[in-house]
């Protein structure tokens, strides 16, 4: 298979199940959403370390918030629903709370449930109060700027994480315009986000390591500095390889992006210097949820 | 299909509803629900000595029809059925309540949503929604839930109130929010605000008028127009914060209630 003249490697993605959840952040203006999302969803590219893969789905209109304020959709995903609770009041507490005008909703609904104003409403050390509005319980804690607004809990579902493509290139520079080609593509579709630094990461991790202790090291079949000495994946003429990992909300969001990825990354550099599509897999062992390119191809 | 009770005339004697359970009736025969035990007056009756039954049972909706205003304690201990009533009511209505929605197309009598005799809390729960006048005591121990009245209320709303949201569509009465612990009212009528708000000051019972928390008024005002839909006609609009102002209290039982006052911009109300 090609398309615009890159060949599409005959692999498949392998992705894990996890837990999700979305929320709605809101503010005052544009900027303070931007600068408490950042925060949110800061050192939160991969569950290896950091807990949560978290990113901003999108950016929402005043129409299409819970308050009428400017604000965006976080998506956050984790390997349990326990670590989801752990994690999601955490950041909450020290990224939204702290960040002057700021209010979060719940953005998704089900019925397990995952603690927003439940656990923060003790930062009001009594002068909080909740309010039941509409079937939806707020809580609202008095900060220096006036209140923080909160609601009780968000729901966490089911979902997918780990879908990928690689882009291999002759050189760096046109595996980049494959890559944000492919991330603004996928930024535009919703229950999906690409959690690493603009979307992509050099690091594609291997299982395991020599060293103990290591759960993930790097993958040297694809490092082109160790072709000749390895079991390299790479000809003489791939020189470098970026990597867009996809976490969705369910399969369909998954392939949908990996899709729209491929498309965008062979449109943009296909005939000029990138070579090839593959997918990161760990031989269809570990994870559940398997993409073949091909198929999400056709 | 819903449930339809319509009161036969009953003379002067008062129907107490408060042993009837809206939520027993779904999916039972209308021939069990005629056979329902009330008191009218000082006597036991069957609710079909009372009321004409008809109309099904299949869903949780039920309309009350005819002399209504004979009727007490309507949607005592109400957890899920929606009740329109196309009249008025008697005192008690939604006493205990903890779901639901009771929708009065008149007026009613004294305490909306309280406790029943003996119990330390009233409503918990539900909606209910009265498009005329109410009586006094309206919200009295409200826990949670909210109350809606279009019109006016009597002297002592939500007395001793605890929790939950009560919207009038009048300025706040005598002896308002007296013992109020949490909770919310918001009155809609600016008549008489600025008349009040030096009172409130010298009771000490109220803090200083201050300006509504943007967000939360934005989620309130949103919520208040879904209840609202198109049917509040001739009511100001709750969309500005700017027009409103709001009252912290009752601290003499060192209170967090709110009461949130519509206040003319160019009225030089001072505020905190």
């Amino acid at each position: 298979m090609q398309i615009n003249s890159v060949p599409i490697d005959d692999t498949f993605a392998e992705a894990f199940d996890m837990k999700a959840t979305r929320l709605i952040l809101t503010a005052a203006d544009r900027q303070w959403v931007r600068e408490s999302s950042a925060a949110l969803t800061g050192f939160g590219t991969s569950v290896i370390a950091c807990g949560l893969e978290i990113a901003v789905e999108r950016e929402l209109s005043p129409e299409e918030t819970p308050d009428g304020r400017p604000g965006c959709a976080v998506l956050a995903f984790a390997v349990s629903g326990k670590e989801l609770e752990k994690q999601i009041p955490r950041r909450t507490g020290q990224c939204v709370l702290t960040c002057p005008t700021t209010a979060i909703f719940a953005g998704i609904d089900g019925e397990k449930r995952i603690p927003l104003g439940k656990t923060l409403r003790y930062f009001g050390d009594g002068f909080q109060i909740s309010k039941i509005l509409g079937g939806r319980r707020y809580w609202r804690i008095p900060v220096m700027d006036g209140e923080f607004l909160c609601e009780q809990d968000t729901a966490r579902v089911d979902a997918v994480g780990g879908g990928n493509f690689l882009m291999i290139g002759e050189d760096m520079e046109s595996v980049t315009i494959a890559c944000r080609a492919a991330v603004e593509a996928i930024r535009s579709l919703p229950d999906v986000i690409t959690p690493f630094a603009g979307g992509a990461t050099r690091s594609g991790s291997k299982v395991g390591s020599k060293y103990k202790g290591m759960v993930a090291s790097t993958n040297e079949a694809y490092c082109p500095t160790l072709r000749g000495i390895v079991d390299s994946q790479l000809s003489g003429d791939e020189h470098a390889v970026l990597e867009v990992v996809i976490d969705g909300m369910t399969a369909e969001a998954v392939a949908s992006a990996m899709r729209t990825g491929v498309l965008a990354a062979c449109d943009a550099a296909g005939g000029r210097g990138l070579l090839r599509i593959t997918a990161g897999n760990y031989g269809g062992k570990l994870g559940r949820h398997h993409f073949p390119l091909h198929e999400v191809l056709a | 299909m819903t449930l339809e009770l319509r009161v036969l005339n009953t003379g002067d004697a008062r129907i107490d509803m408060s042993s009837v359970r809206f939520d027993r009736f779904v999916g039972t025969s209308l021939d069990q629900i005629r056979r329902t035990l009330i008191t009218r007056g000082n006597q036991l009756v069957e609710l079909g000595d009372c009321f004409e039954v008809t109309g099904s049972t299949s869903q949780p909706r039920c309309r009350l029809m005819g002399e209504t205003q004979a009727l007490d304690g309507v949607g005592s201990e109400l957890k899920h059925v929606e009740i329109v009533i196309e009249g008025s009511l008697g005192r008690h209505v939604g006493q205990d309540m903890r779901g639901g929605e009771i929708d009065v197309r008149g007026s009613v009598g004294d305490f909306v949503g309280g406790p029943s005799r003996g119990k330390r809390s009233g409503m918990r729960g539900g909606r209910i929604r009265i498009r005329g006048d109410a009586g006094r005591f309206v919200g009295y121990r409200l826990r949670r839930g909210s109350i809606f009245v279009d019109g006016h209320c009597g002297g002592s709303l939500a007395a001793e109130m605890v929790a939950g949201t009560i919207v009038v569509g009048c300025a706040p009465p005598d002896d308002f929010g007296a013992g109020m612990r949490r909770g919310t009212i918001v009155c809609f009528s600016e008549d008489l605000v600025d008349d009040l708000l030096p009172h409130v000051g010298e009771s000490q019972r109220f803090s200083a008028p201050m300006p509504v928390p943007d967000v939360m008024h934005r989620i309130l005002a949103r919520w208040v127009r879904t209840v609202q839909r198109d049917e509040y006609r001739g009511q100001p609009s709750i969309e500005r914060a700017s027009d409103w102002c709001r009252l912290l209290g009752d601290c003499v039982v060192g209170g967090m209630g709110e009461v949130w006052l519509r206040r003319r911009i160019d009225a030089g109300v001072p505020v905190q």
